[in-house]
């Protein structure tokens, strides 16, 4: 592996979450963030000579990113419903600096997540188990849940609250 | 931004990661994503951290356990990992041809509304025939999980072991009648095959190689649930009568909830019938008999797999007219192969 490739797939690797997380917002849907996640990734590597090592790589991987999300959603005319989570361009780029703005601090906090996803319980738990390990929206959960689309709403709001209280009393702890 | 407008602002952005934004929101949160630097900041950390839950409950720790959502999980790979994949494709294509009593109802409102064995079902069904014969539809494929409510192409799996989708799950059904269909599915390779028939003619567009278009309208609908057992999916007037000799209908008034289906139809598999789910359900909209999903309920787990699947109402938005012509979807300078 030669020091250019080496050197992308470091840079790649430090990016890829934020990254991720991006194009997930951008689509809305699982498996397109993974096709996009995987082809954003091809392009870093096939353009990394392009790239400009003076100024900081996840810009300029966020960018490559919205591309790709780009050509998703002028491949993907007939299946709406996949992008339907589209915003406008000056939302979509003051998302990209608040992500780039804050990814690395966000990235070391997050670690605690797992711990913290384990304290919910109950219908907490539950709600949080169909929202992301079925990838179900609120309305189907309500449904499945005999309950209304808002309270699941809500108690999404509330569970990921929960959970960012957490992960920020854990971060004062371990830097305690 | 004032705590009022940090407090308004985060709870339209739960509402956009969970696709409940309403239009009529979506402009204020938009303005103020693009032009406050909290707003902006307030997302970017809920996006964070929602990629991270997604990625702790399909391919984290806690992927691997709770037992009740993964009930049917096969996480371990081994070198019969391609024949096993193969099996399931094959199978899972099987099963989906009982799919085709998505339309059953279509089938059956034609028996009772002559038998007039239930008076009520038959007044139903033939509202739900009706329905079928205007207008587009969209309904997206799933296979369902462990309680029957899971989908499998959305379960959790290591990422490093993620086995690819079964081709036709995850699909999309595109119908316009009469007998006009449109299937968009992935390929073993996970590549997108279109395939679909205006009426006159058949088509499809692999992922490479040229488009095939054959003046048989039933020729490539092999991969179209009920294409091979000549149940056709997509025709509301087919004889359905086999189908309906297996199963007892009983149309359902939930009690009034939010988030409920307005009605249901359940049809339940005769003790003396053979094959086929357990149960279907079909959920429709009680004013316009519009068709909102169709599970097929305690599929045979002899050979494993999903226990249910799933046709889901996406959109029944209108289709360009000639959405379902091969050249809509395809480049103008692909090669077309034309069959004999």
């Amino acid at each position: 592996m030669d020091p250019s490739t080496r050197q992308a797939f470091t840079n790649w690797t430090q990016a890829q979450p934020a990254v991720s997380a991006y194009v997930f917002a951008l689509t809305g849907d699982r498996a397109l963030r993974d096709e996009i996640l995987q082809a954003t990734a091809l392009s870093v590597l096939e353009s990394f000579g392009t790239y400009d090592a003076s100024r900081p790589f996840l810009p300029w991987a966020l960018s490559i990113a919205r591309n790709e999300v780009a050509n998703a959603r002028r491949q993907a005319r007939r299946l709406p419903m996949h992008l339907s989570t589209t915003l406008s361009d000056a939302a979509e780029e003051a998302l990209a600096r608040a992500v780039d703005a804050i990814a690395r601090e966000e990235h070391e906090r997050l670690a605690h997540l797992g711990e913290c996803v384990k304290l919910l319980e109950g219908r907490a738990r539950e709600i949080c188990d169909y929202r992301y390990r079925a990838g179900l929206k609120p309305g189907r959960i309500a449904q499945l849940l005999g309950l209304a689309p808002n309270t699941v709403s809500k108690a999404l709001e509330r569970l990921r609250g929960d959970l960012r209280d957490c992960i920020e009393r854990r971060e004062a702890g371990g830097a305690a | 931004m004032t705590d009022a407008d940090r407090a308004n602002f985060r709870a339209l952005a739960h509402a956009y990661l969970d696709g409940t934004l309403v239009d009529s929101d979506r402009v204020q949160f938009e303005q103020l994503l693009a032009s406050d630097d909290d707003a902006a900041r307030e997302l970017a950390q809920l996006v964070l951290l929602h990629d991270a839950l997604d990625r702790e409950f399909t391919s984290g720790v806690l992927a691997s356990q709770n037992a009740r959502f993964d009930t049917h999980l096969d996480t371990h790979i081994d070198p019969r990992r391609n024949v096993r994949a193969t099996k399931r494709r094959a199978w899972l294509q099987r099963r989906v041809f009982v799919a085709a009593t998505l339309l059953l109802a279509v089938g059956l409102a034609w028996i009772f509304a002559t038998t007039g064995r239930d008076a009520s079902a038959s007044d139903v069904l033939a509202r739900i025939v009706e329905a079928l014969r205007s207008g587009d539809r969209t309904y997206v494929l799933r296979a369902i999980e462990g309680d029957g409510r899971m989908r499998r192409r959305e379960a959790a799996f290591p990422l490093q072991e993620k086995r690819p989708p079964a081709p036709i799950d995850g699909a999309l059904v595109f119908l316009r009648n009469p007998a006009s269909f449109v299937l968009v599915r992935r390929d073993a390779e996970g590549h997108e095959v279109v395939s679909g028939s205006d009426g006159a003619s058949a088509w499809i567009v692999p992922a490479e190689g040229p488009v095939r278009v054959s003046s048989d309208p039933a020729r490539f609908r092999g991969a179209l649930p009920g294409g091979r057992l000549d149940i056709p999916f997509i025709d509301p007037h087919a004889d359905l009568s086999t189908l309906a000799r297996n199963y007892d209908l009983v149309v359902q008034k939930p009690a009034p909830a939010a988030g409920r289906p307005d009605a249901r139809i359940v049809a339940t598999r005769r003790p003396d019938a053979r094959g086929g789910p357990k149960e279907i359900e079909i959920d429709f909209d009680a004013k316009s008999a519009l068709v909102r999903a169709i599970r097929l309920v305690n599929l045979p787990q002899a050979q494993g797999g999903p226990r249910a699947i799933e046709f889901e109402l996406i959109d029944d938005a209108p289709l360009s007219p000639d959405f379902f012509e091969h050249e809509y979807h395809h480049a103008k300078d692909r090669a077309v192969l034309e069959e004999r």
